[in-house]
């Protein structure tokens, strides 16, 4: 995926000025930023939802603008605020995804199946989903960006609100899915989350990205990496005061 | 108990500051009242349709046809023989009225011509009433030629000529149809105001009880969003948030009361300012014994799409079964079947207020069923609330 | 292809939704009937009242006058002597008594002559004969202004002849001029009018032919197509708040980023609200066959094309819907607003045919109205498949104006 140059306002609010970045295939990207530093606008323009007011974005050689629906077909999106029917079970919200995302019936009744064991969940495939605890809803809308076999996901924030048991499940799955080529574009307030899963991060303030590299070289700019963490990387960068 | 009150006011602020819920509880029992009163208040004229198999189609028939068509509420409907046997056959007619062939040809020729009703039984009340009608313009037909008739027989042999004859009955006809020797003169008692008094204190409780059960969908989307329970962490208990939901309902629904029938007093002069304070204290009892119906359709609902069904479906069974648009015969089943609706008592009490002139006193009995219906209510209510979604 | 498949699906979805909520169902289908039911009851026996119009007469003259001699000749002695259709003509003796009838509401009205009614006629000074009557009471005020009428004119032709007889002949010089003469020839008239009057038939004469007796219209004829039109429509606007929950569960942009169309998920939500009504007609009319005996008169496929039609308008105007509200609260508001006042204006509650023309006319910007007047034509009136297309057509204006304002506030809104 390549970004050059987004840009998007609200009225006369920018909520996203002039964000370049480039993601290669199989690798897994940290977006980290404080709330309303323009993470969530800038993973709506990518998944095609926001139309950008200028700049470029390619995923897999297709541009977003110009090819939307090919786009589509290649990304799988796991928004931060939970997106399931909860008057549905499980497995009907995972078939009925996978419908929307071209596959047919058995295809994705199959998958689903799948992606449910993936999570834990393969025996809560047939009740409500609004019975199933916080962790468990979280996991069924990461579960559910995964069917149509999506080539590059946007995961916004998955982990919000779950046990750490779940929340290490979920890692667990994330690095696996990564193993077998799924490139991913992460989002995250949790500073160990990045550390861990990610290769590459981006900080964002105030719809900018203001330092890119690896957590690594990131640590060892401001003090010993392996005595510095990246949440003092972020507070140094951003700034400790709470904000709006 | 302070806490309780809070939340009343809450709600009537965010009531009167909601324009949809206004829009519903004020602007609604208006648009129906002025509806039905357009339908059905100014409606004194007989209408009807007469059903003319023409089989003549000469001047007679046609001048007939006419007269007939330009009496007021008469609507004419020419039809094939075919299609008003098969109309009557099916008794989707009453009465068709015939015109054979030949009709115009024998009256010019001075003879006597025969039309013939086609009809089922006596032909329905409109039926029978239109046929006199029919008839009463055949009358006037008629007039023409019989006058002629019996003047020339009276003066046969007395050697005045025809066209004499002709000219003077055609000028004397004339004068009778200006100036009728005996005139009709109507008095007609009755309108309006039974119109009034009839329907608006049926339409006014069925507003406040369709508010008040329909009201029941927020507390379910309270239930379901979590801040019914969010109320319980402070220091306010179940029993005070319970209390605390009815007295909004009941204020709700008495503002609401308050605002109508002030416009009606304003509009249409029906009240005294003690049957006005009357009326208040019954719409008060009234929407109080909704609230608690309310609460129970809260309890029982599992979703807000639930709630409304129920609702609708209960206020407009009550609705039908109190005689909001029907008036009760006494004695029949429906006053029997009414006993079991609410708003048969406050369309009742109402009634006995505005339109006979009673006080409070003549609706003790409606009052205490009405406050009866609102204690069971409430205690079915609280015995069956729920603040979680699915909890006890 | 794939569009089309979508469409399919969410509209499943939203049926599966749908029927994962019992109550919503069983009130969906089950509590319509209550009312089809009860209006059943109420109205059972409506328009099979057939008995004779008793229309009460009475006089302030005193005896021998000539309004008794004319109500004594009216006057039903015997009521199983009169044909098929006649009044039935009661002779009221007391002025005040009647008056106060009516005024309590136990008579809808009566005719009363004048007490100088036989002065007023001989000499030539007019009178008028005085209806009395309750307003409510339509029926009975237009037969007894057609009665009197009935009178007005008899004794007007009476006399025109004796003016005319008596004018010709004292022009003419056949009877001197002087007041005996007139009077001797007045009564002689009188008299010839009064023996012709019912031994000669009149130049328009009527002959009845009963074809059957009065059957009572099936009030389900009527009632069923009015609730059927109500519940398919309301159960059309609620669903208006599918799409709003949507956008506010975030499922709508979460669709959105797959490769679903705006558009089939506007034409999702259509199906399926449509799908919904066709299964809520479907039982309505078979139940209505089979339990309450409807009639679809001569043309049922007109029915039926009627109520499909109706189903689609319904669920057009509930995605539009679904596009104007901002709020589940509002759509739900929207829906019952809508539905409670269109449904009584539009002949839901009530037959449409009952109220004035004037008021057919304004209901007529109601969608209700073209359906309820389409089942009344075909179910009620008799009529064939060609009278009901204009509301055919109408129901599919309604639907293509409500479609078209859904997709240009969902292309144009910030969804």
């Amino acid at each position: 995926m390549v970004v050059k140059d987004l840009h998007k306002s609200f009225n006369d609010f920018k909520a996203v000025n002039g964000v370049t970045f480039s993601i290669e295939k199989g690798e897994i990207f940290g977006l980290l930023g404080p709330n309303g530093a323009g993470k969530t606008t800038t993973i709506r323009m990518l998944s095609t939802v926001l139309r950008p007011d200028s700049g470029e974005i390619t995923i897999g050689g297709h541009s977003v603008q110009h090819k939307a629906e090919t786009v589509r077909s290649i990304i799988g999106v796991c928004p931060q605020d939970l997106a399931i029917y909860e008057d549905l079970s499980a497995m009907d919200n995972m078939v009925f995804f996978g419908r929307m995302a071209g596959m047919k019936g058995k295809e994705a009744g199959e998958q689903a199946m799948a992606n449910l064991k993936l999570m834990g969940l393969q025996d809560r495939t047939k009740g409500k989903v609004a019975k199933f605890s916080g962790g468990m809803k979280r996991r069924i809308n990461l579960a559910i960006a995964l069917m149509g076999n999506p080539q590059l996901l946007f995961l916004d924030e998955p982990t919000t609100g779950i046990d750490p048991q779940s929340r290490n499940h979920i890692y667990d799955n994330i690095e696996r899915l990564q193993q077998e080529g799924m490139t991913i574009l992460y989002t995250t307030h949790y500073m160990e989350e990045a550390d861990r899963l990610c290769k590459r991060v981006a900080i964002m303030d105030g719809g900018q990205i203001i330092s890119m590299d690896t957590p690594y070289n990131m640590k060892s700019q401001i003090g010993s990496p392996e005595q510095v963490t990246l949440e003092d990387v972020f507070l140094k960068l951003t700034g400790r005061s709470l904000r709006d | 108990m302070k806490r309780a009150l809070y939340i009343t006011l809450n709600e009537v602020r965010l009531y009167l500051q909601d324009k949809g819920d206004l829009a519903f509880s004020i602007l609604l029992p208006i648009a129906t009242f002025a509806l039905m009163y357009g339908a059905f208040g100014g409606h004194t004229m007989f209408e009807s349709t007469a059903v003319i198999v023409n089989e003549d189609g000469g001047n007679y028939s046609t001048l007939f046809i006419e007269q007939l068509d330009e009496i007021e509420g008469i609507d004419v409907e020419l039809q094939t023989a075919a299609e008003a046997e098969a109309r009557l056959e099916r008794s989707d007619l009453l009465l068709a009225l015939y015109v054979p062939a030949g009709f115009s040809e024998t009256l010019a020729s001075g003879g006597k011509a025969e039309m013939v009703f086609k009809q089922r039984g006596n032909g329905g009340q409109e039926g029978q009433i239109l046929a006199s009608i029919i008839r009463s313009v055949a009358e006037e037909m008629n007039k023409d030629f019989q006058v002629r008739d019996q003047v020339k027989s009276v003066l046969q042999g007395t050697g005045i000529p025809e066209n004499r004859i002709d000219i003077t009955v055609q000028q004397l006809l004339e004068e009778e149809r200006r100036q009728p020797a005996v005139g009709v003169v109507e008095e007609v008692v009755g309108g309006s105001p039974d119109f009034i008094n009839q329907f608006l204190p049926g339409i006014v409780t069925m507003y406040v009880l369709f508010a008040l059960t329909i009201g029941a969908r927020t507390i379910v989307e309270e239930r379901k969003r979590g801040t019914l329970e969010r109320l319980l962490t402070t220091r306010l208990s179940a029993s005070g948030l319970f209390f605390g939901k009815f007295l909004s309902s009941v204020s709700r629904g008495f503002v609401q009361t308050l605002i109508l029938l002030g416009l009606s007093y304003a509009v249409f002069q029906l009240f005294t300012p003690l049957s006005f304070l009357a009326s208040l204290v019954i719409c008060l009892v009234f929407a109080a014994a909704a609230a608690a119906l309310g609460l129970i359709i809260a309890s029982i609902a599992r979703s807000e799409d639930g709630s409304v069904w129920i609702a609708v479906v209960f206020t407009m069974i009550m609705v039908m079964m109190g005689g909001t648009f029907f008036e009760v015969s006494e004695g029949s089943i429906l006053e029997t079947v009414g006993k079991f609706s609410i708003s048969t008592y406050a369309n009742e009490a109402l009634r006995a207020v505005v339109a006979e002139g009673g006080s409070l006193g003549n609706t003790v009995r409606q009052l205490i069923v009405m406050a009866g219906v609102c204690v069971v209510g409430l205690v079915i209510s609280r015995l069956t609330f729920r603040v979680l979604p699915g909890g006890k | 292809m794939k569009h089309l498949a979508h469409v399919w699906f969410i509209a499943l979805k939203d049926l599966k939704i749908f029927a994962t909520d019992r109550a919503s169902v069983f009130f969906w289908i089950v509590f319509p009937f209550l009312f089809i039911i009860l209006f059943n009851f109420l109205l059972g026996g409506v328009g099979s009242e057939d008995e004779r119009l008793e229309l009460h007469v009475v006089t302030l003259e005193t005896a021998g006058g000539m309004s008794h001699q004319i109500i004594g000749a009216m006057e039903t002695m015997d009521e199983a002597q009169l044909g098929p259709g006649a009044p039935k003509v009661v002779w009221d003796r007391d002025y005040e008594e009647a008056r106060r009838a009516v005024e309590d509401g136990e008579l809808a009205g009566f005719i009363a002559f004048p007490a100088d009614f036989s002065q007023a006629l001989m000499t030539g000074s007019g009178t008028h004969l005085e209806v009395y009557v309750d307003a409510g009471n339509v029926n009975t005020r237009a037969a007894l202004e057609g009665l009197a009428g009935a009178i007005s004119s008899q004794i007007g032709t009476h006399q025109v002849i004796i003016n005319a007889s008596v004018a010709l002949m004292v022009e003419e010089g056949v009877i001197p001029a002087d007041v005996a003469s007139i009077d001797k020839a007045v009564q002689q008239i009188m008299g010839e009018i009064f023996a012709a009057t019912g031994a000669e038939a009149p130049y328009l004469a009527f002959r009845t032919e009963m074809v059957g007796e009065v059957e009572a219209e099936n009030p389900s004829n009527y009632v069923i197509p009015g609730y059927l039109v109500m519940f398919v429509f309301f159960a059309a606007a609620v669903t208006a708040e599918t799409l709003v929950r949507e956008r506010q569960n975030n499922t709508l942009e979460r669709l959105l980023a797959t490769s679903v169309r705006r558009e089939s998920i506007l034409g999702g939500v259509f199906t399926g609200t449509a799908l919904r009504g066709l299964i809520q007609i479907a039982i309505f009319w078979v139940a209505g066959i089979l339990a309450f005996n409807i009639d679809l008169g001569l043309s049922p496929l007109a029915v039926i094309i009627l109520s499909v039609l109706m189903v689609i308008m319904s669920s057009a105007f509930a995605v539009m819907l679904a596009t104007l509200a901002r709020t589940q609260r509002s759509a739900g508001s929207l829906a019952t607003i809508t539905g409670l006042l269109l449904a009584p204006l539009g002949g839901c509650w009530w037959p449409f045919f009952l109220y004035p023309e004037w008021l057919q006319n304004i209901a007529r910007i109601t969608p209700h109205a073209w359906a309820t007047s389409g089942f009344n034509k075909l179910m009620v009136f008799g009529a064939d498949f060609g009278a009901a297309v204009p509301n055919m057509l109408a129901l599919l204006g309604f639907a293509v104006v409500f479609g078209a304002i859904a997709v240009w506030r969902f292309r144009t809104s910030s969804m």
